[in-house]
C-alpha cells in the first residue's frame, strides 16, 4: 500500500502539487490577496496557499496562529520549536513539511549533523539528552496524545526547560499535528 | 481572553496554567478566531456536518470533553459517513492520504473549497487534542 513516507526525506527545498483545484491568482479578490500576503512571503506563487485561500478567513486565522507559535518572541528557542516540528513531520510522513523545517532548524543554529541523520534514518537516531527528551516527548504527543506522560515532561524540566518553554514545544507539536494533516493529505511533495 | 481550550481543560482565571497561557496571548486570540472561522463561517458543509466530523475526530483522539462540546450541535446527512471515513483516514493514518480519497469527497458533492474546509476542520481538532493533552501534563509543578 502506498504511503507518503515513500517519497523519502531529502534535506532540500521541495515543490508541492495540489490534489484539488487551486485558486487562479488572476481571479483573486483583494481580500484573498491580502490573506495570501499575511500568510507567507511567497504564498501568491505557492499552490498550497492558493488551495487553502479558497477558505480565506480560515487561512487568515490559521496563519496568525502558525506565525505566533513558530516565530513568537521569548520562550523555547526557535531551533527547539523547529526540532519538535520536524520530528513530528518525519514521524507522520510529510516530506515537504520536514524539509522546510529541517532547513529552518539548521538556519536557527541547530545541529546540522543531527538533523541530517534524523531526516535520513528517522526519529530514533542518537542525539544529545536535551534533544532526545524533546523528540521523545514530541513524537509521543504527535502519535497518540494520551501516550505522552508527566515523566516525559519531567525529563524536559530536568534538562533545564522552564514550563513556559515546554508549553511552546506542546504548541509546536499541536500546530504540526495540524500542518502535516493539511500538507500531506491535500497534495504531495515533488522534486523541483 | 479565555478560549474553548481553557473552558474544556478547566483552566481557572489566575491559575498556574492560566498564567502560562497568558504568556502567549496571540495564541488564545488566533485559536478562537480559527475556531470561529471553521464552525461559524458560510460553507458548503452544513453546520451539523462540521460539528459531527469534529465530534468524531475528538473521539478518535479520546478527548471526551471536546467530543461532548460538538455532540450537541452535530447533525446528520446522507454523505456524513463519507466525511467521517475521510476524517478517520486523515486523523489515524495521514500517510495513507491519496488523490483518490479527495476524489471520493468531490463525488459526494464537495466543492474544492469544501474539501479545504473539511481538511482544516480535521487538522484543527487534531491540533486541539494535542494542546489539551499537553496542558494536562503541565498541571502539576
Amino acid at each position: 500500500m502506498k504511503s507518503t513516507h515513500d517519497f523519502g526525506f531529502p534535506m532540500q527545498s521541495l515543490n508541492w502539487k495540489a490534489w484539488a483545484p487551486v485558486l487562479d491568482i488572476a481571479k483573486a479578490t483583494p481580500d484573498e490577496i491580502k490573506v495570501l500576503e499575511e500568510s507567507h512571503p511567497k504564498a501568491k506563487e505557492n499552490p498550497y496557499y492558493l488551495l487553502l485561500v479558497q477558505e480565506a478567513e480560515v487561512l487568515r486565522q490559521r496563519s496568525k496562529l502558525f506565525n505566533t507559535i513558530m516565530y513568537g518572541p521569548r520562550g523555547a528557542s526557535r531551533a527547539e520549536r523547529e526540532l519538535a516540528a520536524t520530528a513530528e513531520s518525519r514521524l507522520n510522513g510529510c516530506p515537504y513539511c520536514a524539509s522546510v523545517h529541517a532547513l529552518r532548524y539548521v538556519q536557527m543554529k541547530g545541529d546540522p549533523d543531527l538533523m541530517a541523520r534524523l531526516m535520513k534514518d528517522g526519529v530514533e537516531v542518537e542525539m544529545p539528552p536535551r534533544a532526545r527528551a524533546i523528540v521523545d516527548f514530541s513524537v509521543k504527543l504527535a502519535a497518540t496524545p494520551s501516550a505522552a506522560t508527566k515523566a516525559d515532561v519531567q525529563r524536559l524540566r530536568d534538562e533545564g526547560m522552564a514550563d513556559a518553554e515546554i508549553l511552546d514545544i506542546i504548541l509546536s507539536v499541536a500546530m504540526f499535528a495540524n500542518a502535516n494533516r493539511l500538507m500531506q493529505t491535500l497534495g504531495e511533495a515533488v522534486m523541483p | 481572553m479565555r478560549d474553548l481550550i481553557d473552558e474544556l481543560a478547566g483552566i481557572a482565571p489566575g491559575s498556574r496554567l492560566d498564567g502560562l497561557r497568558a504568556l502567549r496571548p496571540d495564541v488564545r486570540g488566533s485559536l478562537a478566531g480559527y475556531e470561529a472561522a471553521i464552525f461559524a463561517g458560510a460553507s458548503g458543509l452544513s453546520t451539523g456536518e462540521r460539528h459531527a466530523v469534529a465530534r468524531h475526530v475528538a473521539e478518535l483522539n479520546a478527548e471526551g470533553a471536546l467530543a461532548a462540546h460538538h455532540a450537541a450541535r452535530a447533525g446528520d446527512s446522507a454523505r456524513l459517513p463519507t466525511l467521517l471515513d475521510y476524517a478517520t483516514l486523515i486523523t489515524r493514518t495521514p500517510d495513507r492520504a491519496s488523490p483518490e480519497a479527495i476524489e471520493t469527497l468531490m463525488q459526494a458533492g464537495l466543492a474544492p473549497r469544501d474539501v479545504v474546509m473539511l481538511g482544516q476542520l480535521i487538522a484543527h481538532v487534531n491540533m486541539q487534542a494535542r494542546l489539551l493533552a499537553g496542558l494536562r501534563l503541565l498541571e502539576d509543578v
